[in-house]
């Protein structure tokens, strides 16, 4: 049993939601595409990080 | 290349309770973030859990994501054991949706949507409610349960 303090948060608030979903560990990917032009496509993804850097 | 166990993820029990009161839950990897506003993630299950149609019909479910020293719960609920909940501490949640206490964090959900994937479905939930602790998590890849430490930011390839 872990007897460290708990803490509630509210899941509206999005900085506290971030950092509670960001406790979930995950590797990082890549995601890559190339379209019709040819032009090729990148996007680094992690936990809540979907967008491109 | 490489298989898809070598991704890294973190460790959760996903439980419910069933109309009955029965308490269920399972140990998921398959947990992520979808989206902050509004607040959902999704986790997916086989089709041939046992606790697949219970899930199914579940309006509501909690994660609970585990933390570094919980690998006894982690092995329990990833097993087939008649009464997984004997002995584990748990608070009722919202909806009496058991929490398992001394977890990294919780979220209490209730369930959005399910789409088909396969052998699998994905489960998505609005997170109603949440907390955490202030503990290290535990983790899940290749050779089984790992630790995490801080990476010290220089490129090793």
């Amino acid at each position: 049993m872990n007897s460290s303090s708990v803490t509630a948060q509210d899941p509206s608030d999005l900085r506290a939601l971030r950092d509670v979903l960001g406790s979930f560990v995950t590797g990082v990917t890549v995601v890559t595409t190339i379209d019709t032009d040819g032009t090729r496509w990148v996007v680094r993804y992690r936990c809540h990080r979907g967008d491109d850097d | 290349m490489a298989p898809a166990g070598s991704f890294v993820t973190g460790v959760t029990v996903v439980t419910t309770i069933d109309t009955d009161g029965t308490r269920w839950g399972l140990t998921a990897n398959s947990f992520s973030s979808l989206s902050l506003d509004p607040p959902l993630i999704v986790w997916s299950q086989s089709l041939n859990a046992r606790s697949h149609l219970v899930f199914r019909r579940a309006e509501r479910f909690a994660i609970n994501i585990l933390a570094e020293d919980q690998i006894d719960l982690a092995n329990r609920f990833a097993s087939r054991s008649p009464d997984k909940f004997e002995g584990v501490a748990t608070v009722a949640g919202l909806g009496d949706v058991p929490l398992i206490d001394g977890t990294l964090a919780v979220l209490e959900c209730v369930r959005e949507s399910i789409f088909p994937g396969g052998d699998h479905v994905l489960f998505v939930g609005r997170v109603e409610r949440m907390a955490s602790r202030p503990l290290r998590p535990l983790a899940f890849g290749p050779g089984g349960y790992l630790v995490t430490q801080s990476h010290n930011g220089s490129a090793t390839a």
